[in-house]
């Protein structure tokens, strides 16, 4: 079943529908939703109410439209409230363990994972809005003009977060490479 | 480190830390389930069996409740079928808590739904009119998911034992192929004996008849059935008629059942919904058991999508699948009186008299007189369908089937 014929389903009321959508995009959502939150249980939970925003809403979505980009849209846009109001979601005890601290032993990471390292602690260092910039870029492959559409904002302002962003984690990551300060 | 790197290095993150072996959709489900029993009232009945709608009329306004459902017989061309073509199978499971016994006797599955017989004996009850929720079936799948019953059908006198025939439509979610594990149980619970010749009175309480179970205990059997498979189809033929668009997208055929996959126009003024009725070959046609929880649509809706289920038996090998739409029909209102007159004049051209009686806890209506062979229940849909608002149109879709 692919994502326009389950889509008609779900649009008819059958749940079944929704069900071939959770099984293909569940792992790209939670990932995509980590790689903002930093957060694997906080991530989850981001996934599950995007479905749910889905399910609510299938009737507003447009058919001539690629499924995916428009819930992804919805997965970073409950990423970032998500990440605004902290109090008001569950905080995962374990997220220093999968996101690990840099500081701690950074010569033997580096070693082990260089480059995932690197990349990592940049990432920390990024505000939750340029970290949805960056995975939308980078993880999830969008143009500047989708992101723009996506994520509703002007193409200037998208194109001058996309260049801030990856300018930001370039110099964090050569700060990181070269041993710089931390 | 350029932009190659860093997307694959974000890709190695995302991949290390979170696996790809993953299944939320039974924790997305259960959200939903528990979001449409909170939103329940923006949602209609589409249509189920015309004889326990009437009884949801009455007994709704009396405080009774939907369980008022479980004592009708069901009269179900597609189980009769496969019942008939032995593809029941024996359970024979028994259960004795505190002197009440529960079988579970036979079963029969296929994609389309589930169909148990079982029977309740020792349960001391007064003689009457058996409504009430005493007992809640339902099944569970062994990765935990939950199907509530369809249809009922049983006894409708207290005699000291109750056999019970229960269908559960495999709706949501669409279970695994091949033979699983269903678990089914009984609870305790109120009902009502109602006296044999009991009529809605004005301002008459139930709850003189009202009898409570404390001393049963939870039922549990397990036990497993294979499932017969569907013919899926997806026509996609389009039909006009009298201004609506109405499209077949879909068509799933199993043994007892099929399913029918509609969109159409949605004309104004009205929820309305497609009479469809299915046959096979130049058989009967056999019109549709429900179209389930339809939401109420609003004005600035124009088009609707629903599924339809049709009881009808698959004779294997049939060459033609026929989909009668014969009208769209609006729900029924709340108040009778609204539309007594147009239904009267309705069932006189059909020879059935009709007499409604609207009170201020519920509204009931009697068959004065109807044509010669006329069984009660096809008389009593009549009377239901004359309640409903018709916009006319006949869609018919034909589907070759492969041989």
């Amino acid at each position: 079943l692919d994502d326009h014929h389950a889509i008609r389903r779900l649009k008819r009321g059958d749940i079944s529908g929704l069900q071939t959508l959770v099984e293909r995009y569940q792992v790209k959502a939670v990932r995509t939703a980590y790689l903002i939150t930093h957060n694997p249980v906080l991530a989850d939970d981001i996934m599950q109410s995007a479905f749910l925003r889905v399910y609510d809403s299938i009737q507003q979505f447009d058919l001539k439209r690629p499924f995916e980009p428009w819930f992804m849209r919805i997965v970073v846009n409950i990423a970032l409230k998500a990440m605004k109001a902290e109090l008001a979601v569950s905080v995962d005890e374990g997220s220093e363990e999968l996101f690990p601290d840099f500081e701690s032993d950074p010569a033997q990471m580096f070693e082990a994972h260089e480059m995932e390292t690197a990349v990592r602690y940049a990432l920390e260092q990024l505000t939750p809005p340029q970290r949805a910039v960056i995975v939308l870029y980078y993880y999830l492959g969008y143009t500047e003009g989708e992101i723009s559409r996506e994520l509703e904002r002007p193409l200037g302002t998208v194109r001058w977060q996309i260049h801030a962003a990856k300018q930001k984690l370039k110099y964090l990551l050569y700060q990181f490479e070269t041993g710089g300060s931390r | 480190m350029n932009d190659e790197q860093i997307k694959q290095a974000i890709h190695t993150i995302a991949q290390n830390d979170i696996g790809d072996n993953m299944n939320r959709w039974n924790d997305i489900y259960q959200k939903i389930d528990a979001q449409r029993i909170r939103n329940r009232p923006v949602w209609r009945l589409g249509k189920l069996a015309a004889l326990a709608v009437i009884t949801l009329i009455v007994f709704t306004m009396t405080g009774v409740g939907v369980y008022a459902l479980y004592q009708f017989v069901l009269n179900d061309e597609g189980i009769t079928a496969v019942e008939e073509a032995g593809m029941v199978q024996d359970i024979n499971l028994s259960e004795t808590i505190e002197g009440v016994t529960v079988t579970l006797q036979r079963g029969y599955a296929d994609a389309n739904r589930i169909a148990l017989w079982f029977s309740i004996a020792g349960v001391e009850l007064p003689e009457g009119q058996l409504v009430g929720n005493f007992f809640h079936p339902y099944i569970r799948y062994a990765d935990g998911q939950i199907l509530n019953p369809r249809g009922t059908g049983g006894s409708l006198i207290s005699t000291g034992e109750f056999t019970y025939l229960i269908t559960f439509d495999h709706e949501e979610p669409t279970p695994a192929r091949g033979e699983f594990e269903f678990v089914f149980q009984l609870k305790p619970g109120e009902v009502y004996i109602l006296p044999p010749d009991y009529t809605p009175v004005p301002d008459v309480s139930l709850e003189e008849y009202r009898s409570e179970f404390t001393l049963v205990d939870t039922f549990s059997f397990t036990f497993t059935l294979p499932v017969s498979e569907a013919l899926t189809f997806e026509p996609d033929q389009t039909v006009e008629s009298n201004g609506v668009s109405m499209t077949l997208e879909t068509l799933e055929i199993a043994p007892s059942a099929s399913t029918l996959g509609l969109c159409y126009d949605l004309p104004p003024n009205g929820d309305w919904m497609p009479n469809a009725s299915v046959r096979f070959d130049e058989g009967q046609p056999v019109v549709l058991s429900g179209v389930g929880l339809v939401e109420i649509p609003t004005p600035e809706d124009t088009r609707r999508c629903v599924n339809v289920d049709v009881p009808v038996a698959y004779p294997e090998g049939a060459a033609v699948a026929e989909v009668i739409v014969d009208g769209l029909l609006a729900s029924i209102p709340e108040d009778l009186s609204l539309i007594r007159e147009q239904a009267e004049a309705r069932l006189a051209k059909l020879g059935i008299e009709v007499e409604f009686i609207t009170e201020d806890r519920g509204q009931w209506w009697e068959i004065v007189s109807k044509p010669e062979g006329m069984d009660d229940t096809k008389a009593n849909r009549l009377v239901y369908d004359s309640l409903r608002e018709l916009y006319e149109g006949e869609w018919i879709f034909r589907v070759e089937l492969p041989q």
